[in-house]
């Protein structure tokens, strides 16, 4: 939610009262046998596909076929950008013979024929939308093309560019249309059941052009928000009228009859490989914490998990946060609750190099002291989680309430064994773990220790998000928009690097992890989508 | 089969100019029909005993809970929650600082004149005022128990002791006066009355509320104002000023102070606002502005299909002046009162 002034919001009413949205239906020969020929093979073997041998390929075969139909660039350009997940599915597709015999022809005359594409010079998508363009051409030409993926806005954008005639052409997420601008045309690059309902029942253009291949099966229109059906709103001067909001998508062309469904041409998470993959960190990790998380699918397909327990919170850009002194212009990062991020904000997530961002400048900040005192943080802790797993957590909470501890439970023992906690809050509870781990006559030792470094990391913590606003303030949130990430530097050390991603989806399922796996992102996510 | 009752808006506000970037237009539709919209949830009461609960799906929220606010605290206006006595009137007249611009009463017409104090004649307390008489001015003394024929201005009605404070609400009688009845406008422009919550992001509606985004016409002139100049926003008002819209944030989840009287319209601006919001809401009437871009508008458009389906006791129609934009979805139905 954003402030859209009232002469632009009278814009979006013009646009919104009447789009007309016109789908224009796409042949291409071997890309149709091709999609055709992959959906048919994974309907017909839907169990040996399950075994997670043929991931690679499959997510492979898919990806290609997706991004072909999504992406307005040639295939040959598209294949030049996924070569990594080409290599590793011809590595798998070489043991096929060896693991599924019985399908490894079919296998290979589906690689095949993804590879013959791969080489084509062939762009169906944007050559139609630069016709179309051209056709439209009028003096404001304000115009955009709506992708589905923004990973691909700087390529599209640079491939359309590289021809002047095009230069004026924009390229947007879903996401822009949120704000008030309105458009000439909207060129929309997938079938309507790939993009929000608002692209057609909100539309910021008055001309919306849909292109998609003529064997993907696409909705016909869009429907009544409401789904208990709608007021009978008249007036005095004219007859009684029952509004039909229902949107109709025209289309120009013919749909084949062989048709495949729109959201089965779309990469899927694989849920069960994460949960998996998460066991098998978990196994590897001696008293791991375990948590609750929510699992946050971020733009270009990448995931993270982030805390949900309690009043967890994580750093967010909103682009749709506005405040009185900002033009809309500028990216603003909060803390918010996890349970109150949604799709459309971006998600700040640490990178490179794995540890936690503030803990080197934090460092920085201590100087020589830096190692003593965290050697000290780590020698106490490893006592209590040591200790607690001799006695087990109900002895030792039961053993910390009556050395004076007041606020000993689940949630905050876990909390004094983490890494992530620097100490308790109250100095009876810490007085109360060092006589539980036998070291109270270095209780108050220990305890300035810890103070210090709090002290350092909220200092840190301060110059991360100083660094980080100035950062921000350089980027401007439309850019953000367009391309759904970005990636930010804090210091020179790569410790203090930042991805600034869009949230795409919120899987409902909560996941028990090990807190290491928290706020960071889940690695290969690549592998993790089907 | 539930029964259908028929919500009209009497009080079409017409002649609303808009500010396009600089250049003041018509209003176009959409501005006319939620500002209607508001004035026929305001004059429900008329029309059922139930509540009533209206939801709305538009291509964008801005400035609808705000314009729906508009028609209803206008549509209000005109119900004086209790005629003020001559005693209590007489009061308020006699805070006023001398030389305070007033309007007199006199054979159903309205003549301008000014304070000028108090005094006691033959025993009786009279409101003593100057009058124009020609070119002179003459002074007049009007009676403790005819008092009610001289009418506070609104905005010109400023306490003494509040003159050097700076005010949010300007001086724009003329624009007040096109949405605010005559007859109330001193109850308006002096009574402290919840009319209308607004639940949603307040910094945006503050904003779009302190705009000077629409004008009003009277002969060959034309009159700007602000929203907030007729919504009386409390949170933009100074303590002690007379208000009669409340804005809460959603992000809070707060509801409203208990020491208030529940208004007679709530509206929750935004899928965000409705789904945190309290359900134990009991205002008469309560209206949802969905934008259909949020990223809870889904959850919050079935969510509400599955309210309609719970709790309604029966269906509307509303009758308006305006006809709904063809992009505005709406979804209404009586409850029973809690």
């Amino acid at each position: 939610m954003t402030y859209i002034e009232l002469a632009e919001a009278c814009g979006v009413y013009e646009c919104a009262e009447r789009p007309k949205i016109n789908r224009h239906r796409i042949a291409h020969n071997a890309l149709a046998t091709f999609a055709i020929t992959l959906d048919r093979f994974m309907a017909n073997h839907k169990e040996e596909l399950e075994d997670d041998f043929w991931n690679p390929i499959v997510r492979l075969l898919k990806r290609r076929r997706y991004l072909m139909q999504a992406v307005p660039l040639s295939f040959e350009a598209i294949a030049a950008s996924d070569s990594e997940t080409f290599e590793k599915g011809k590595a798998s597709l070489r043991r096929v013979q060896f693991v599924f015999p019985q399908l490894a022809d079919e296998a290979q005359n589906l690689f095949n024929m993804c590879h013959r594409l791969s080489g084509l010079n062939d762009n169906p998508l944007g050559d139609l939308i630069q016709s179309n363009f051209l056709e439209s051409e009028k003096s404001s030409n304000y115009s955009a093309i709506l992708i589905r993926d923004s990973r691909w806005s700087h390529d599209i954008e640079n491939s359309f560019g590289s021809d002047k005639r095009f230069r004026k052409l924009h390229v947007i997420s879903p996401e822009c249309l949120r704000a008030g601008t309105c458009y000439e045309n909207i060129y929309c690059v997938g079938p309507a059941k790939w993009f929000p309902d608002h692209v057609f029942s909100s539309a910021r253009s008055l001309s919306i052009h849909l292109y998609c291949y003529n064997w993907i099966k696409d909705r016909q229109s869009i429907p009544n928000p409401f789904r208990a059906g709608s007021v009978e709103v008249t007036t005095p001067k004219s007859s009684w009228t029952k509004r039909d909001s229902v949107i109709s998508l025209v289309d120009s062309g013919r749909a084949d009859e062989r048709l495949i469904e729109a959201e089965d041409v779309i990469p899927t998470i694989d849920i069960p490989g994460i949960k998996k993959r998460i066991r098998e960190t978990a196994d590897t990790e001696d008293f791991a914490q375990e948590v609750q998380a929510r699992l946050f699918v971020l733009e270009g397909n990448a995931l993270v998990m982030l805390q949900t327990e309690g009043n967890s919170s994580h750093l967010v850009i909103d682009p749709l946060y506005w405040h009185d002194d900002d033009e809309g212009a500028e990216a603003t990062v909060n803390k918010v609750l996890t349970s109150e991020i949604e799709p459309g904000m971006f998600v700040l997530i640490r990178s490179g190099g794995g540890g936690d961002y503030i803990e080197p400048i934090a460092d920085e900040i201590l100087g020589e002291r830096a190692q003593d005192l965290r050697a000290l943080q780590q020698h106490w802790k490893n006592l209590l989680k040591q200790r607690v797993k001799e006695v087990g957590i109900e002895e030792a909470i039961s053993e910390l309430k009556g050395l004076g501890s007041e606020k000993a439970n689940n949630v905050n023992l876990g909390n004094w064994m983490s890494a992530r906690s620097i100490k308790t809050r109250d100095y009876e509870d810490f007085e109360a773990l060092m006589e539980f781990i036998g070291i109270s006559e270095q209780c108050e030792s220990f305890w300035i220790a810890a103070e210090t470094i709090h002290s350092a990391h909220r200092s840190a913590g301060f110059s991360i998000r100083r660094a980080l606003i100035d950062k921000i303030s350089q980027t401007s949130i439309k850019d953000l928009q367009k391309t759904g990430s970005a990636e930010f530097s804090v210091g020179d050390s790569n410790e203090g690097s930042m991805l600034v991603l869009r949230v795409k989806t919120v899987v409902q399922d909560l996941f028990t992890v090990p807190e290491s796996s928290l706020g960071k992102l889940l690695e290969g996510s690549e592998d993790l989508w089907r | 089969m539930a029964n259908k009752t028929t919500i009209k808006s009497d009080r079409a506000i017409p002649g609303l100019l808009f500010n396009n970037r600089g250049r003041w237009l018509e209003a176009p539709n959409w501005i006319d029909f939620f500002v209607d919209l508001g004035c026929a949830l305001a004059s429900s009461k008329e029309f059922t005993d139930e509540n009533l609960f209206v939801a709305i799906a538009a291509p964008t929220r801005a400035f609808a809970a705000n314009l729906i606010a508009l028609g209803a605290v206008s549509r209000l206006s005109q119900t004086v929650s209790a005629k003020p006595s001559p005693d209590d009137h007489f009061n308020r007249i006699s805070a006023l600082k001398k030389g305070t611009v007033l309007q007199r009463i006199e054979k159903q017409k309205r003549y301008k004149c000014a304070f000028l104090g108090i005094e006691t004649f033959q025993g009786t307390q009279c409101v003593k005022v100057a009058v124009n008489m020609g070119k002179n001015k003459v002074a007049r003394l009007i009676p403790k128990n005819r008092c009610l024929d001289i009418i506070l201005n609104g905005n010109e009605a400023i306490y003494e002791d509040k003159v050097t404070r700076k005010r949010n609400i300007l001086e724009r009688p003329e624009f007040t006066r096109h949405f605010v009845h005559p007859v109330c406008h001193t109850d308006f422009a002096l009574e402290k009355r919840l009319d209308c919550k607004i639940i949603g992001k307040q910094n945006i509606l503050k904003v779009e509320a302190k705009a000077e985004v629409l004008a009003v016409r009277s002969e060959d002139q034309f009159h700007k104002g602000t929203l907030n100049d007729i919504l009386r926003i409390r949170e933009l008002l100074s303590q002690d000023d007379p208000y009669r819209t409340q804005f809460l944030s959603s992000r809070n989840g707060d509801t409203y102070s208990a020491t208030d009287n529940s208004p007679f319209l709530t509206i929750y601006d935004g899928a965000n606002a409705y789904l945190k919001s309290d359900s134990a809401n009991n205002c008469p009437v309560t209206a949802v502005v969905l934008d259909k871009t949020e990223p809870n508008f889904e959850i919050a458009a079935q969510n509400i299909s599955d309210t309609f389906i719970k709790r309604r006791t029966g269906q509307i129609k509303l009758v308006l002046n305006y006809q709904a934009p063809q992009s505005v979805d709406i979804l209404g139905f009586t409850e029973a009162s809690k």
